[in-house]
C-alpha cells in the first residue's frame, strides 16, 4: 500500500493526461484534417490489402498528397481502426495513447535527473495541459508519435538499456522527419555527457534503420522530404548565391542569416507563448501560444534556477533546448509547430523548475490559465475552425451513402471555402467514413478532363454555365459556388452547414 | 578606438525622421545623471519614440490605426467572444472579453518584438550578445529606460518596424554593449575579431 500510496499522485496525472487527450476527441478538432484523412485512409488501407492508397506495397514512405509521409503512424493507426471502426476518434487513438505515455516518460526522465519525484511531476503537468502538446496529442499527425519514441528511447538510454533504447531511437525516425535529424544530434549530446560505451547502442540503432535508409537511397530524388523542405532547397536562398559581388559569400551569409532568423523565431516568446496556436483567424485578440501564458515569468524563473534543481545535468538540460529547434530552422515555410514539437521536452523542464520554485502559486496560476486554454479550445475553437479542417466531407459522405443506390453517377467539386478556392480530398473522406474496397481506390481512373473517378464518383470541378444535366446524377459543390440563378435545372437536395451555422456544401440533383 | 566600428551597425547609421529626435535622445540619458530631471525626461523620451514610430507626426496628428486596438478586427473578435461565452453570468462576458483580449493582443505584439531576430539585424549579432551579456552587468538600471519606453510604445504598435522603434533606445543599447565588453573583459583586439565573425550574418548586404 504504501507503494501504491506514492504513486498515487502519478497515475491522477495519467489520468488527467488521457482525459485531456480524450475528451470530445473525436469532434475537437471538428473533424480530420487534410494530413489526417490521408494517414487515416492509408492506415485503413494497408490494413485491408496491404496497399496504400495509391497501390504501393508496404510503403516505407506513404506517397499520400505527394508529400511522402513517414510510415509508422499509419502502420500502428490500423489496430484502433480496425477495432474502433472507420471514425474521427479511431484514427486519433493512436496519437492521443502515446501522447499520454509520453507525459509519464517524462516524469521518469526528469526523475532520473533531478531524483526529485515533485519536481517531475510538476514536469509532467506542464506537458500534460501544455496547449502545444495537447494539439498535436488530438491530431492524426506523425510528430506526437515521434516524440513518444524519442522520450522512449532517452529514458530507456539513461538507465543503461542501451539496446532497446537504439531501438526506439530508430523507430523515431520512422515517425516523422524532424527526427532524422534530431534524434541523431541527441545521441552525440548524450554521448558527450554521459561517455556510455555505444557499441551495441549503434549497433541496433544502425541496423534498424536499415529498411529506411534503402528505401531513401533508392528513392531520394522522388520521396525525400530533403529534397522540398529545406532552407537551402527554396528558390530565394539559392538564388542569393548565383548575386552580389562574391556570390559564393553573399549566398552563405544570406543563408546563415535566413537559418538564424528562423531559430530566432522558434525561440520567439510572442509565437510560445501567445501566438504559435491559432485558434482562430491570424492576428485575432483570442489566439493562444503554444504553451500558457502564465508560463512565460516561470520559464525565466525555471532557467535561472535551473542549477538548482539540476546540478549535475543543467547543462545536458541546457544543450537540449538548445539543438531543438535546429532542425526545424533549417527548414523553409516559417515556424511550424509540428516541426518543432521536440522543444515541447526541454521547455516543460525548464516550466516546471520556475514553478516548483513557487509551487502553491505556480500550481494556481497554471491552473487559471489551463481553465481559460480550455474554453477557448473546447467551445469556441470548434466552431470557428471548421472550414480548415475541410468540415463537411465526413457529412456527406454519410448523406451519399443513404443515397448511392438512387443515382448512376455521383459528382463531387474538390473546390471548397468562403470563396470556393481551397482544394479538398473529397474522395478520401468517402472511401474512409463509407469503408469503401480500398481496391477501387487503388484501381482509380484520373485525367485532366474527367478527374478523379471511381465506382459511381467523380471529383471534378463544377462549371454550372457549362453543365448538361446527366439523368439520375447528383452533384454536391460547396456553398459559394451555387447555380447562377439563370440556370434552373438543378434541384436542391440537402445543404450542409459549419457549426456556427453558415453553409458549407450544397448537393443538388438533375430533373428525373 | 573601436567606435569607428559603430558605424557599421544599422541602428547606428540609420537616419531619424526628424533630426531633432537624435539631440532629445542623446540628451534624455544625461538627464539621467540629474535624478530630479526624470519627470521631465521619460516624456521626452516617450515624444521620441512616438515620433519616430509614425504613431506622431508633426505638428499635431496622433495616428490611432498604427494602434492594436481598437481595431474593427478586435471589436468583432470581443463581440464573437461575449456571444459565444455562455458559460460566464451575462454582466461578466463584456469585462472579461475585453481585458482579456486587450491583454492578449498586447502581450501577443510586446513579444513578438523582443526577438533575438529583430535586435541581432539592427545592432548586430556580437553586440546582441554582449547587450545581453551586459544586462547582468551592475548598472543604474534607470539607464536602460529609454530601450524600456521604445519597447512598451512598440508592443501597442501595428506591426512594429525594429529600426524605427529601437532608434530612440541607441544610447541604452549602446551602454548594454560597452557593459557586455567590460563584463568579459574583452579586448578591443577580440572584440574586433567576434564582430567581424559576427558580421557574416548581415555581410550579405555589402557583397
Amino acid at each position: 500500500m504504501p507503494g501504491f500510496k506514492k504513486f498515487l499522485p502519478l497515475l491522477l496525472l495519467f489520468a488527467l493526461a488521457l482525459f485531456l487527450r480524450f475528451y470530445r476527441l473525436g469532434s475537437v478538432p471538428v473533424q480530420l484534417g487534410n494530413d489526417e484523412i490521408s494517414i487515416a485512409y492509408d492506415s485503413y488501407s494497408v490494413s485491408r490489402t496491404l496497399r496504400d492508397e495509391r497501390g504501393n506495397f508496404l510503403p516505407i514512405a506513404f506517397q499520400s498528397h505527394n508529400t511522402y509521409k513517414a510510415p509508422l503512424y499509419a502502420y500502428m493507426a490500423m489496430i484502433p481502426i480496425r477495432l474502433l471502426g472507420n471514425t474521427t476518434a479511431s484514427a486519433r487513438t493512436t496519437s492521443a495513447v502515446f501522447g499520454s505515455f509520453s507525459v509519464l516518460l517524462l516524469v521518469i526522465i526528469v526523475h532520473h535527473f533531478s531524483r526529485n519525484f515533485q519536481l517531475s511531476l510538476i514536469s509532467g503537468l506542464v506537458l500534460a495541459t501544455a496547449p502545444w502538446h495537447l494539439l498535436t496529442s488530438r491530431h492524426t499527425l506523425e510528430t506526437n508519435l515521434a516524440l513518444f519514441f524519442t522520450l522512449a528511447g532517452l529514458a530507456l538510454f539513461l538507465r543503461s538499456r542501451l539496446i532497446l533504447s537504439g531501438l526506439f531511437f530508430a523507430l523515431s525516425l520512422y515517425a516523422y522527419h524532424t527526427q532524422w535529424g534530431y534524434t541523431p544530434l541527441l545521441i552525440f549530446i548524450l554521448f558527450i555527457f554521459t561517455r556510455k560505451r555505444l557499441a551495441p547502442f549503434l549497433a541496433v540503432f544502425l541496423i534498424t534503420l536499415l529498411p529506411l535508409s534503402i528505401d531513401f537511397l533508392k528513392n531520394r530524388h522522388i520521396t525525400a522530404r530533403s529534397s522540398t523542405e529545406m532552407l537551402w532547397t527554396t528558390g530565394y536562398v539559392r538564388s542569393e548565391f548565383q548575386r552580389g559581388r562574391i556570390p559564393a559569400l553573399h549566398g552563405l551569409s544570406f543563408f546563415t542569416s535566413a537559418f538564424l532568423g528562423n531559430y530566432s523565431d522558434y525561440l520567439n516568446p510572442g509565437w510560445l507563448f501567445f501566438s504559435g496556436f491559432q485558434l482562430f483567424d491570424p492576428h485575432d485578440a483570442f489566439n493562444q501560444g503554444l504553451l500558457l501564458q502564465i508560463e512565460l515569468p516561470f520559464l525565466v524563473i525555471g532557467l535561472i534556477s535551473l542549477r538548482r534543481y539540476f546540478a549535475k545535468n543543467f547543462k545536458f538540460l541546457l544543450a537540449l533546448g538548445a539543438i531543438s529547434p535546429l532542425i526545424p530552422a533549417l527548414t523553409q515555410g516559417g515556424v511550424s509547430l509540428y516541426r518543432d514539437l521536440v522543444s515541447v521536452v526541454p521547455l516543460s523542464i525548464f516550466i516546471a523548475a520556475g514553478i516548483y520554485r513557487f509551487k502553491r502559486l505556480g500550481l494556481a496560476a497554471l491552473t487559471l490559465s489551463f481553465l481559460i486554454f480550455a474554453a477557448l479550445y473546447f467551445k469556441h475553437f470548434p466552431l470557428h475552425f471548421a472550414v480548415r479542417f475541410q468540415y463537411g466531407y465526413e457529412q456527406i459522405a454519410y448523406f451519399l451513402k443513404t443515397v448511392y443506390d438512387q443515382y448512376d453517377h455521383l459528382r463531387i467539386d474538390p473546390h471548397f471555402g468562403p470563396t470556393n478556392t481551397f482544394d479538398g480530398v473529397p474522395h478520401l473522406y468517402l472511401a474512409y467514413y463509407n469503408k469503401m474496397d480500398p481496391l477501387l481506390l487503388q484501381n482509380r481512373r484520373e485525367s485532366r478532363d474527367r478527374g478523379l473517378e471511381f465506382a459511381k464518383y467523380q471529383i471534378l470541378a463544377v462549371d454550372w454555365e457549362r453543365l448538361t444535366p446527366d439523368p439520375r446524377t447528383l452533384y454536391v459543390v460547396s456553398a459559394a459556388n451555387l447555380p447562377p440563378p439563370s440556370i434552373t435545372w438543378p434541384q436542391p437536395l440537402k445543404t450542409i452547414y459549419y457549426p456556427d451555422g453558415v453553409p458549407a456544401f450544397a448537393i443538388f440533383k438533375s430533373p428525373p | 578606438m573601436l567606435f569607428p566600428l559603430f558605424s557599421l551597425i544599422p541602428l547606428y547609421y540609420f537616419a531619424p525622421r526628424y533630426p531633432a529626435i537624435s539631440f532629445l535622445e542623446l540628451a534624455a540619458p544625461l538627464g539621467l545623471l540629474r535624478p530630479r530631471l526624470f519627470p521631465v525626461w521619460i516624456p521626452i523620451i516617450i515624444l521620441c519614440v512616438l515620433l519616430q514610430g509614425n504613431i506622431v507626426n508633426l505638428p499635431r496628428s496622433f495616428d490611432h490605426e498604427r494602434l492594436i486596438a481598437p481595431t474593427t478586427e478586435y471589436k468583432l473578435a470581443v463581440k464573437r467572444q461575449i456571444e459565444e461565452s455562455l458559460y460566464l453570468p451575462y454582466k461578466l462576458r463584456e469585462p472579461l472579453a475585453i481585458s482579456f483580449g486587450l491583454t492578449n493582443l498586447y502581450l501577443t505584439n510586446f513579444f513578438s518584438f523582443i526577438s533575438f531576430f529583430n535586435f541581432y539585424q539592427t545592432l548586430l549579432l556580437t553586440n546582441t550578445v554582449l547587450a545581453v551579456v551586459g544586462l547582468s552587468a551592475k548598472f543604474n538600471k534607470l539607464l536602460i529606460s529609454p530601450l524600456i519606453l521604445a519597447l512598451l510604445v512598440a508592443g501597442a504598435t501595428k506591426l512594429p518596424d525594429k529600426t524605427l522603434f529601437l532608434f530612440t533606445a541607441r544610447s541604452s543599447l549602446l551602454l548594454l554593449t560597452w557593459l557586455g565588453i567590460s563584463k568579459l573583459n574583452l579586448s578591443p583586439r577580440r572584440y574586433f575579431a567576434l564582430f567581424i565573425l559576427g558580421l557574416v550574418f548581415t555581410a550579405y548586404a555589402w557583397i
